[in-house]
């Protein structure tokens, strides 16, 4: 699915009534299988532009558009849908559940109910596969071996790994991927943006990722800058080094 | 769909709240059913205490006063029944038995009263659990929580309360010679004497035409009907039993209208007692239910309160593709399972607390009070679920129109 975002444009109303402009006609086209860095600096719109482009948010201008859906005319439940069943994701804090163990976290998307994709009740029904034998093996894919270890033990390195298998639970044609190493330290931040990026590399993915770090950055074939919601300027892949893809 | 595991999770992960919550609706629910299954039980038993009782004869005055000193043993200052009503009573065809209740002595806190000897047995339709009755004036038949035996002799002391407030009748002691069966009511706490005896050590006679000295002659002293002294002393109550239901209403109409005399059914004293109480009952029982509600809206502000911190989560439930009417059940579940624990948790504990104020109250009364949670518990405990339950969706409501982007960002 080719990504295509024309014209986008978002703001805010601040609570001494001005208005804060976050995106600014956006425009944006990723091929399938990119991977895509955002970066910029703090306030300028990274995170609101992955929510735009991931249907959790609806600018008020412009156009979202995943291969032939178009997430700005889709309803709030039909975005809901379209997350569950084309896209993963990854958050800075990890954001998983303490209450349940590892493989509960990584098969928890399962039960929001069938994925509604084009042609197929979604890629983990379609192959009868069941969820809890999907995440096992995912977890043992991101390298976590002792599932039924709490997630509050583990470390945050540990945690991001369960966080990136339960992105991949659906077979995401995305995967959106907010700060992904910001809270890891640096050793644990380079296995992890390798992990995210080979594991995308490995689903055939489009790898969309919001992030200050460098050696992530570096593994991107194309990285925007973002800055005051203006979407200034888009390069190839900055240096020769990246993920093998 | 299926949210059970999220919220399996979620109050995994919030155990130390969820059960703090729990226990608030158990308490609340207990408290209301405890207090609700005993008011029935405590009507039950007393009917129960009752029904031995089938006219009561009285001097005029208040009839819940004459019910509560006859049958339920409650000491109070009442007047007198002339003892030629007594009299009269033995002689009149539509009475099968009469017995006088003399009160005013204890022994030990037991009070003493002055009967027939029939009513030791209710007339031989009830038999002792051991010894005989009362055949002389200085024989005693006790009720079965006597802490009397067989053969204990006692000095009866004037007054109601234990260790006398009067002085000790030092020169009258009673021997036991029976002890009663129970009778799940306050006259198992009672000590069963001749009345002739209450009259003598009083200074009345005996009731009977030719008293001799008793104290050479106990034996020689005539027990039961008829009295035929010339002038019977009074007594505070007489018990009648009639020969039939139309004597029955015969004799307390013509008594409830003679100025010396009142008559009471004890049934219809209490379903009128009932009728006040229960007005009363009605108000505790909408305050009992509203303090109920209280707590549980208390606790939803609670569940509310920490569903804000529960924000993000449920905002990367979202992001992750939950529709929103997975987080709207996920959040109504997880209430729902703590209101439902709580009320049958509450439900158990009332039982509890029924049967431990239970025991306190038939301590105090004597009365056999046994509280059993009923339909009508259920049925309140069940009201106050429901209620929860749609009040419940208020959070979830809240957090099914919450915001992703702005959840998330928090």
């Amino acid at each position: 699915m080719t990504l295509t975002a024309t014209d986008c444009s978002s703001s805010f109303r601040q609570p001494d009534g001005s208005t804060l402009t976050v995106l600014d006609d956006v425009n944006l086209e990723v091929e399938p299988g990119t991977r895509f860095g955002i970066s910029g600096p703090s306030g300028s719109g990274k995170t609101t532009l992955l929510y735009v482009l991931s249907g959790i948010l609806r600018p008020q201008r412009g156009v979202v558009r995943w291969g032939a859906d178009e997430l700005t005319r889709m309803g709030e439940a039909a975005r809901d849908r379209w997350r569950l069943a084309y896209a993963g994701f990854v958050f800075q804090d990890f954001l998983l559940f303490p209450g349940m163990s590892p493989i509960g976290n990584v098969a928890l998307p399962a039960s929001f109910g069938a994925a509604d994709r084009a042609g197929s009740r979604g890629r983990i029904h379609a192959q009868r596969e069941r969820p809890r034998d999907r995440a096992a093996a995912l977890l043992e894919r991101v390298g976590i071996t002792d599932r039924g270890r709490a997630v509050s033990s583990m470390s945050r390195g540990e945690r991001q790994r369960v966080a990136i298998a339960r992105a991949l639970l659906s077979r995401p044609a995305v995967i959106f991927a907010d700060e992904p190493t910001a809270s890891l330290d640096r050793s644990s931040a380079a296995d992890v943006g390798r992990l995210l990026v080979g594991v995308a590399n490995e689903a055939g993915a489009t790898l969309i990722v919001v992030t200050h770090d460098p050696d992530l950055l570096a593994q991107m074939d194309r990285v925007a800058a973002i800055e005051a919601g203006s979407l200034r300027d888009t390069v190839a892949r900055p240096t020769g080094e990246g993920a093998d893809r | 769909m299926n949210p059970v595991p999220y919220v399996l999770s979620d109050l995994r992960s919030g155990r130390g709240t969820a059960a703090v919550v729990t226990l608030l609706i158990a308490l609340s629910v207990a408290i209301g059913i405890g207090v609700s299954a005993q008011e029935l039980a405590v009507r039950r038993a007393a009917n129960a205490a009752a029904d031995p009782f089938d006219l009561i004869v009285g001097a005029p005055g208040s009839q819940t006063q004459l019910l509560l000193s006859s049958v339920y043993l409650q000491p109070s200052a009442i007047g007198l029944v002339p003892g030629s009503v007594l009299q009269e009573l033995t002689e009149r065809a539509e009475v099968a038995s009469v017995s006088p209740l003399g009160f005013g002595d204890q022994y030990a806190g037991f009070p003493i009263v002055g009967v027939a000897p029939g009513f030791a047995t209710r007339n031989d339709r009830e038999r002792l659990a051991a010894g005989r009755v009362f055949a002389a004036i200085d024989e005693a038949v006790v009720g079965s929580r006597v802490r009397l035996d067989i053969g204990d002799e006692f000095t009866p002391v004037h007054g109601f309360l234990e260790g006398g407030i009067g002085s000790p009748h030092g020169e009258f002691t009673y021997r036991v010679v029976g002890r009663m069966a129970p009778r799940n009511s306050p006259w198992d706490a009672a000590i069963l004497v001749a009345i002739e005896s209450v009259w003598f050590i009083h200074g009345m006679g005996t009731g009977h035409a030719e008293d001799g000295s008793i104290f050479d002659h106990a034996d020689a002293v005539p027990i039961g009907p008829p009295w035929t002294a010339v002038e019977v002393p009074g007594v505070p109550a007489i018990v009648v039993e009639p020969v039939t239901i139309r004597d029955a209403y015969v004799l307390r109409s013509e008594l409830r209208n003679r100025p010396t005399t009142t008559a009471i059914f004890p049934a219809e004293v209490l379903f009128e007692l009932y009728a006040l109480l229960g007005d009363v009952s009605a108000i505790l029982a909408a305050f009992s239910l509203a303090t109920q509600l209280l707590v549980v809206i208390a606790v939803l502000v609670v569940v509310a309160l920490t569903q804000r911190h529960k924000r993000s989560s449920l905002a990367v439930l979202r992001a992750l593709g939950a529709p929103r009417g997975y987080v709207l059940l996920a959040v109504w579940l997880a209430v729902a399972v703590q209101v439902v624990a709580g009320v049958l948790l509450g439900v158990g504990l009332g039982q509890i607390v029924a049967w431990v104020l239970s025991r306190v109250a038939s301590d105090q009364t004597g009365l056999s009070i046994v509280a059993t949670v009923s339909v009508r518990e259920w049925r309140r405990a069940g009201l106050l679920g429901a209620a929860a339950l749609v009040l419940a969706v208020v959070p979830a409501v809240v957090s099914y129109r919450d915001q992703v982007a702005d959840a998330l960002r928090r």
